[in-house]
């Protein structure tokens, strides 16, 4: 049927369920949460991700993931990944030290 | 307001009749590589045309329709506009074709504008200006495109996204309240490689090599004669350029979303466009996606969506419509439309193409 309004469409798209907290300018996000982030995109376990491993060895890492990483990043941390730094990614220590520069500090 | 205003008076759109749904794309790409895509988007379904039907032939039905709805002398059609980028020819202009096929007098003026995503703002803002100097009285705009015939059939990256429309327009000087508040239209041309079809023109003339399969890291298949986005570079520009364009709009019109009823964006996807919204604090109630059941139309995509708005009686005398379009180009539109009170109705009625031209 066409027409009808769509707000309904993806009531199971968790938005912002780890707002990124800001103290004195800078956003605070907790490693455990931003590899939940990132392993929920990749559909692994945030276990199988440390600093050095290689993303794009992991079978679901392709340029549709990494357009969905874009947007969790954005939404649920508050990490800009540019078209230059999703060229540039491959190891999971990439994204954390994205984070690190824009103003977004690592908590453990 | 502008001096002299001009108003829409009439819309209809036509969707062709063919269906490709996600149940079909699953079964051609696979369930697991559909899915973050399909999650994505938004998209359940998609209207795409069949074999030798052209965005010419949905443009014909939208305004046969309209013109009949609206009961339009032909002989007072003094301009048209065809904004595609899937056009009949190279040469002619496909407007020229739409002026035979419709009847149109040899009075009118007819011609196209090559632009994606954004045709609509851009040929509101033609007509407009052009009605405004009196060059024109009675304005047709067709905003057409097929996307889906320069995809390739294994770009799993682009065909669940894209679905296929066109959209009739009239736009008309208007001596009461309403009509268009302003335009902003902008580009980026260094943004121009991030979405197109390299060997479709004289840079790259077409031969054995464009024709060849190229599948990428991902497993994305196409050839240099098919369309190409840099999805990371397409997305940025989105969610962070068209949020500030649009507010630099309403700064100019001296507007905040406060002062505005509904906010339709082209539907490019719904995360993107939900970014978009979010950026710029537009509560729920002023929101509205047509994209679920049709996909991303391109160039007709944000035409439809004030054309299916009006439908659904969302578009009221006096209320204050923003509309925002951005893609290929890169390139943006933003402009206001005042509702005028004398508007009429919307067109109802089939939005599929008919079975005889007369």
């Amino acid at each position: 049927v066409l027409g009808g309004l769509q707000q309904e469409l993806l009531p199971g798209r968790r938005l912002s369920h780890i707002l990124p907290r800001e103290k004195a300018g800078r956003f605070l996000v907790k490693r455990s949460e931003l590899r939940e982030i990132v392993a929920e995109v990749l559909e692994i376990k945030p276990n199988e991700l440390n600093p050095d491993t290689d993303l794009t060895t992991i079978e679901t890492f392709d340029s549709v993931s990494v357009l969905t990483l874009m947007v969790e990043l954005a939404e649920q941390a508050g990490i800009r990944m540019g078209p230059t730094d999703t060229r540039d990614l491959r190891y999971y220590r990439d994204i954390e030290r994205l984070a690190e520069k824009q103003n977004v500090e690592l908590t453990d | 307001m502008d001096k002299m205003a001009t108003s829409i008076t009439g819309m209809h759109y036509c969707v062709p009749k063919k269906r490709l749904t996600n149940e079909e794309l699953a079964e051609r790409f696979g369930e697991r590589q559909l899915s973050s895509i399909v999650k994505m988007a938004g998209i359940r379904e998609r209207r795409v045309v069949a074999k030798g039907e052209t965005a010419s032939d949905l443009a014909y039905w939208a305004a046969k329709r309209l013109l009949e709805d609206r009961r339009i002398d032909l002989k007072e059609i003094d301009l048209l506009i065809f904004a595609s980028q899937t056009g009949d020819y190279q040469i002619p202009a496909t407007a020229c074709v739409l002026h035979e096929r419709l009847g149109l007098s040899e009075k009118c003026a007819a011609f196209d504008i090559n632009l994606g995503c954004t045709s609509f703002p851009y040929t509101l803002s033609v007509a407009h200006g052009m009605i405004g100097s009196g060059i024109a009285r009675k304005a047709l705009l067709l905003n057409a495109e097929a996307l889906t015939t320069v995809i390739h059939a294994m770009d799993r990256g682009l065909v669940p996204l894209h679905g296929d429309a066109a959209v009739a327009t009239l736009l008309e000087p208007t001596s009461g309240k309403g009509g268009f508040i302003g335009f902003v239209l902008g580009t980026d041309g260094k943004g121009y490689k991030h979405l197109m079809i390299p060997a479709s023109g004289a840079r790259i003339p077409r031969n054995e090599q464009t024709k060849k399969e190229i599948v990428d890291e991902s497993g994305i298949v196409r050839t240099q004669e098919h369309l190409y986005m840099d999805g990371p570079a397409v997305f940025h520009f989105s969610v962070y350029k068209v949020p500030e364009v649009i507010s630099e709009a309403l700064a100019k019109f001296k507007l905040t979303v406060n002062d505005l009823d509904l906010v339709l964006l082209h539907q490019a996807n719904k995360t993107m466009v939900d970014m978009i919204y979010r950026a710029l604090n537009v509560p729920p109630a002023k929101r509205f996606y047509f994209m679920e059941m049709v996909g991303n139309a391109s160039g007709a995509s944000s035409p439809m969506l004030l054309a299916e708005a009006w439908r659904q009686g969302l578009i009221k005398p006096g209320q204050r419509t923003l509309l925002a379009a951005f893609g290929v180009g890169l390139s943006w539109g933003v402009t206001v439309i005042e509702w005028p009170e004398n508007t009429g109705p919307a067109v109802q009625g089939s939005v599929e193409p008919g079975d005889k031209e007369n």
